[in-house]
């Protein structure tokens, strides 16, 4: 989910930039010399994980996993998406170097605020897993659509149709990252419980 | 796994200083996506065009790469043509397509596509390794640089981790189909591929520790500024003023 080059004014593109910077400033302080390389390797599975393709009837759509990603970095969540952006956006011309900002600010903040809701609720077990890691990804990815139709409407007023075309193709990955964060998060619960409560 | 497709070759772009190649880069890529002339992006477009010339990045590939970027156009062309008011084109019905609703995702595209040009001409022919040098270079903060590498490096391993999981499925005769089954398959696939990253970067992380490893790597390389960096950084800067003032 990213926005292309030369769609998007200035201030919006340099406001993307400030607030992923704080972002990432506050992840840097956060961020301990033992967690370097787990936030690395997170982050590269996180881009690996972006190559599964489910089929939904004639098409197939690709796993976004932020609120996923922001549950297992918690505080870095803005490094760890941050990179793998800037490595798409170098290699793949997917987003771009101007709107890595926005791009950037797009996919971390709503993965950041699942952080925030979810992981309590994740230690405290008060809902099932399942439940928590359904809204979790879903909570997620309908935050990143909203906000890249919001972007995208800074750009002007004709772009409001635009804005909801992206944000309802962006319906049924909604639900699609809803079931995979659950499931993906019971598993890990079964399999590897400490990496939900470090 | 290659990802870095266009960083090997022997042209002038190829052997020129990364941090050369990123000063000239940022200028370029903001005054094409900020400018709205159309006659300062056609002449970005033409600059990129022949950047990517002067690169002798091949043809076919580059051709995939721009078709990735103008996927997103299409949004933009259904669009923007019957929701910008404006001097009337073609009727059709109730839909109505303004000559400015056309001017402008042909502007975007053209900027979309001189911003791709210029990323894969200019910091796509150096490798990744040497890009993130050049960002220690660039003031960016080390610890960041630091987990980028990691990131990197880590990437192929646990694509071929991917890749076996892969094989392993298809061996047990799973096919993806839109269903449950599938969903689940997937998501314990994805589950286990974030816990074996989680262990591998413990194991690594013990043996970096073994070797005295403080959160970032002494450098033993260092780049130096060669007679063709100047005049090259001279010729693209006089370039993006021409462009500036026309």
């Amino acid at each position: 989910m990213h926005i292309s080059e030369g769609v998007l004014p200035l201030a919006t593109l340099a406001g993307g930039y400030a607030a992923s910077a704080a972002g990432i400033g506050m992840g840097l302080k956060k961020l301990k010399d033992e967690q370097l390389v787990k936030t690395a390797m997170l982050s590269s599975a996180f881009f690996v994980a972006s190559f599964i393709h489910i089929p939904v009837g004639p098409t197939n759509i690709h796993l976004v996993l932020n609120g996923f990603v922001g549950l297992l970095t918690g505080w870095s969540c803005f490094i760890a998406i941050g990179i793998a952006l800037l490595l798409q956006a170098l290699l793949f011309q997917f987003g771009g170097i101007t709107t890595l900002g926005i791009n950037t600010l797009t996919m971390a903040l709503p993965a950041f605020i699942s952080f925030l809701i979810f992981s309590p609720l994740l230690m405290r077990q008060s809902m099932p897993v399942v439940l928590t890691g359904f809204l979790c990804g879903f909570v997620s990815v309908f935050l990143s659509a909203l906000l890249l139709s919001l972007s995208l409407v800074t750009a002007g007023e004709s772009f409001m149709p635009a804005a909801k075309l992206v944000f309802a193709a962006n319906t049924p990955l909604m639900v699609i990252d809803g079931l995979i964060t659950a499931l993906a998060l019971q598993f890990i619960g079964k399999v590897k419980p400490e990496m939900l409560t470090s | 796994m290659q990802l870095e497709v266009f960083s090997q070759g022997r042209s002038l772009l190829h052997i020129l200083d990364p941090r050369v190649k990123l000063l000239v880069y940022l200028p370029f890529i903001l005054l094409t996506a900020l400018s709205n002339s159309l006659v300062q992006v056609p002449a970005s477009l033409a600059t990129a065009t022949t950047l990517a010339g002067i690169a002798r990045i091949p043809g076919p590939r580059l051709f995939q790469r721009l078709a990735v970027v103008n996927l997103f156009m299409v949004f933009l062309w259904i669009t923007l043509p019957f929701s910008i008011p404006g001097e009337p084109l073609w009727n059709a019905g109730p839909l109505m397509m303004s000559r400015e609703g056309v001017t402008l995702p042909f502007l975007i595209t053209l900027k979309a596509n001189a911003i791709a040009l210029y990323t894969i001409s200019l910091p796509g022919t150096s490798t990744v390794m040497s890009l993130s040098h050049a960002m220690l270079h660039l003031r960016l903060p080390g610890k960041l640089v630091t987990v980028f590498y990691f990131f990197y490096r880590y990437i192929s391993v646990i694509a071929d981790e991917y890749a076996r999981m892969l094989r392993m499925l298809q061996a047990r005769g799973f096919h993806a189909t839109t269903s449950i089954h599938t969903i689940k398959v997937y998501a314990f696939f994805t589950g286990m591929l974030f816990i074996k990253s989680h262990e591998r970067s413990e194991r690594v992380y013990n043996a970096l520790l073994m070797r005295n490893f403080h959160g970032e790597f002494p450098l033993l390389a260092h780049f130096r500024l060669s007679r063709q960096d100047l005049i090259f950084s001279c010729f693209m800067s006089c370039l993006f003023l021409t462009i500036i003032l026309l």
